[in-house]
């Protein structure tokens, strides 16, 4: 079982994950060469930075100053999101072991805890979904599932490093889970760690680059 | 019925990337209802949140596809008309920059394709289409009006002029058939302030109608069409420039849409096209007008920045800039520029008439407390429908102000240099 | 007739079970080896502990007690510890200490894993065993 998951199926995975992802940027380019011409009619490096920097720095837009607790658990949840699958030490021993590569690793114990801030923080957004109405009137059934498989790797690699529960089923759980994340990147709302970027500075082309106004 | 053949098709010539990316990846956080006056002036009604109304209709049009039915666009017209104004706000409230105004407007144009559309809309897309101007008006009323209004400067002023179709000029101004109809007078000051700037400038006697109520009817060839008539008659005049009365739709349809729906390649009209704010501006900081220091406005005053001059135009300094020159106490609104809040009457709501009025002033609710906070008497507004709107808000809410365009203020407030009065009245000073 | 004496039997019971699991892993040290290296610092995830014994005849010894000459041929490395040649930091040995071990253990029970004869344990928390 282990052989398989984190042998064949791992490698099915980054395929699909980076190959779809790839394939629908090409895609979404080659469209936006025929049908988006304002896309390129305004483009503005100055603009559309500003349009991506003011959204990727916490309470720098309009919007997150009006909902701070949103924010920062918005913030806290896509920082440990990030950073924990890829810092894990025992993460990078595997990049190592396989590949000779490997990024700076995080102390286990931070690990640990930056784990267990993704669960609480996603279950706030689960949370906030059910329970805020102009969010919930918005939030179809598969909303609320991608926030449970998107936190279910680190449920699962929670509990298999502190060897609670069963401990051979949680760790293949939690191989599972990560390669169906990876999986879902390209085709779900999750695309949108790379579309996000575009979309951003688009409208900061968009806003400024064309009328000279703030997209923030 | 509906015309899926028609539907299909326009679905599809719409399906861009960027509409693909939007709908696709809207996490639905809900952040964009923080920026729709709609929502906050309807104590947050979750319905009238941004993204739940293009969910509503541009998404649920690409999901059902041909199975959509009559009633699903007799829906959509609620949302699309008097649930939203295109104000433009949410894409600055949305943390992925979707532009959500952009997919309203084209939903609007697919419900149009289905005939769905306001009555009083479509009556001024047919308009357009005969005569040219939303209000059906023959080229002779126009002429009619503007040698009236010569006439009626006469009193005061010598030596205005108001040049039909004259040839090279500077500017071409164009203006809105509101004006020809209901307030002839603003045609008049605009002939004072040029005459008094000794401006070349003209009215033509076709393509003079800036507005572009076919775009907010969701008729893309008439809203093609409309901006065209303007393109092509400045180029015929060879104007260097299109000067745009004071309207905020029709900034934004010229300088911005217009160039998009006649399909110049660069994004760009074909002849450079400047607001009426941008115009007074320049007279001001050249000297061509100049303010009289006993006439400067001493009430608070504040301003109504148009979504369509200010957010999707870029024009605010412009504005505040002139208002130096005119007055004492200024008070912005909160916020302002391009984060100001929509009156409530853009979007083509406000020419529909009186049975939707009760629906613009609820939803005006959150401009009139703007504007009592600032405890201004008067409201600057370079927008014909804000004007209307911020008048209708004055009344309902008791807001105790007067509503003026820059034009009147400007009347009232500048120097008339010697050469430009009256004999008479030069003489009765004497 | 004397009366047996059960809190007396409980008692040195209970004392000599607990002496006889005391002194089995000293007994065995050969054995179980505990793999804690002091220069990699305090170990971040559980000491791992080797049954020296149980991996005997499995293979052949010069797999893991390896050496190599120029022609890079195993010529085995007597009864020598990882760290005699692998440091903490890739140093003259290009394989640090932790890959050292982590790739011999895990290259074996990989392959074990596969034929499912001598199954080793391969996931992180089977060895590091809280």
């Amino acid at each position: 079982m282990y052989d398989l998951i984190t042998g064949p199926l791992l490698w099915f995975s980054f395929i699909v994950c980076i190959g779809g992802v790839i394939i629908r940027l090409v895609y979404l380019f080659s469209l936006s060469r025929v049908k988006d011409r304002v896309l390129y009619n305004h483009a503005d490096a100055g603009w559309g930075l500003r349009s991506l920097f003011h959204w990727l720095i916490p309470f720098a837009g309009s919007a997150m100053r009006m909902q701070p607790v949103f924010t920062f658990m918005g913030f806290v949840f896509h920082l440990s999101l990030l950073s924990v699958p890829l810092f894990l030490s025992a993460h990078n021993i595997l990049w190592d072991e396989n590949f000779g590569i490997s990024l700076w690793s995080m102390p286990d114990r931070l690990a640990d805890i930056l784990s267990a801030v993704t669960i609480i923080s996603g279950l706030f957004l689960f949370l906030r979904r059910l329970s805020r109405p102009e969010v919930r009137i918005l939030s179809e059934v598969r909303d609320y599932i991608l926030i449970i498989i998107t936190i279910l790797p680190f449920i699962t690699g929670f509990l298999a490093y502190r060897q609670w529960g069963p401990y051979e089923t949680i760790f293949i759980m939690h191989v599972l889970s990560g390669e169906m994340l990876l999986i879902l990147i390209p085709f779900s709302k999750l695309s949108h760690m790379i579309l996000f970027f575009f979309t951003r500075l688009f409208i900061g082309f968009e806003m400024g680059g064309r009328r000279g106004a703030r997209s923030w | 019925m509906v015309d899926t053949v028609e539907l299909n098709k326009l679905l599809d010539e719409y399906d861009s990337a960027r509409i693909k990316t939007w709908l696709n990846i809207c996490s639905r956080c809900g952040l964009c209802a923080e920026g729709c006056f709609y929502f906050l002036s309807h104590n947050r009604d979750p319905k009238l949140s941004p993204a739940y109304k293009v969910k509503k209709t541009l998404g649920e049009m690409y999901r059902k596809r041909v199975k959509a039915d009559d009633r699903f666009f007799k829906e959509c017209y609620e949302i699309l008309w008097f649930q939203c104004t295109l104000c433009k706000r949410c894409s600055l409230y949305c943390p992925f920059g979707i532009d959500i105004a952009s997919m309203m407007s084209i939903a609007r144009n697919i419900c149009m394709s289905q005939g769905v559309s306001p009555e009083r809309l479509i009556e001024f897309t047919e308009n357009s289409r005969k005569s040219g101007n939303h209000m059906g008006l023959p080229s002779e009323e126009l002429i009619e009006v503007c040698e009236w209004m010569v006439e009626e400067t006469e009193d005061e002023y010598r030596g205005v002029t108001i040049p039909i179709d004259k040839q090279g000029a500077k500017y071409m101004y164009t203006i809105n058939p509101r004006e020809v109809v209901f307030y002839p007078q603003d045609i008049g000051n605009a002939a004072v302030i040029f005459s008094i700037a000794e401006e070349n400038w003209t009215i033509p006697s076709f393509g003079w109608d800036c507005t572009n109520l076919p775009m907010f009817a969701g008729d893309r060839a008439m809203a093609a069409k409309s901006v065209d008539n303007v393109y092509k008659k400045a180029q015929e005049l060879d104007a260097e420039k299109i000067l745009i009365t004071e309207c905020g739709h029709a900034y934004r349809s010229l300088a911005f849409e217009g160039p998009y729906m006649t399909g110049q390649s660069d994004g760009k009209p074909p002849v450079d096209v400047i607001h009426y704010v941008q115009l007074i501006d320049e007279y001001l900081k050249e000297g061509r007008l100049k303010i009289d220091p006993e006439k400067i406005i001493k009430e608070p005053i504040t301003y109504q920045d148009p979504c369509n001059v200010s957010r999707n135009g870029g024009l605010w300094e412009e504005a505040r800039n002139i208002i130096n020159y005119l007055a004492e106490d200024f008070r912005d609104m909160t916020p302002n520029r391009d984060h100001n809040h929509c009156c409530g009457g853009g979007g083509g709501i406000m020419p529909m008439g009186p049975d939707f009025k009760p629906g613009r002033m609820k939803a005006g609710r959150i401009k009139a407390e703007q504007i009592r906070e600032t405890g201004a008497k008067i409201v600057i507004a370079p927008c014909h429908n804000c004007f209307d709107q911020i008048q209708d808000l004055g009344e309902k809410y008791e807001l105790d102000i007067k509503v003026f365009s820059f034009k009147e203020l400007l009347l009232e407030t500048m120097i008339i240099p010697e050469k430009f009065k009256p004999d008479g009245k030069a003489n009765e000073k004497d | 007739m004397r009366r047996i004496n059960y809190t007396f039997i409980i008692k040195w019971g209970l004392l000599i079970l607990t002496l006889f699991f005391w002194i089995t892993p000293g007994m065995s040290q050969e054995d179980r080896i505990i793999m804690n290296h002091e220069e990699l610092g305090i170990h971040s995830r559980p000491l791992v502990i080797f049954p020296h014994n149980d991996h005997e005849g499995l293979t052949e010894c010069i797999r893991c007690h390896h050496d190599y000459d120029e022609y890079m041929t195993n010529i085995g490395g007597d009864e020598g510890k990882c760290s005699d040649c692998h440091q903490a930091t890739p140093g003259s040995n290009p394989i640090n200490l932790t890959k050292a071990i982590h790739i011999q253990c895990k290259s074996c029970h990989m392959k074990s894993a596969k034929t499912n004869v001598n199954k080793g344990p391969v996931m992180c928390g089977q060895c590091h065993i809280r």
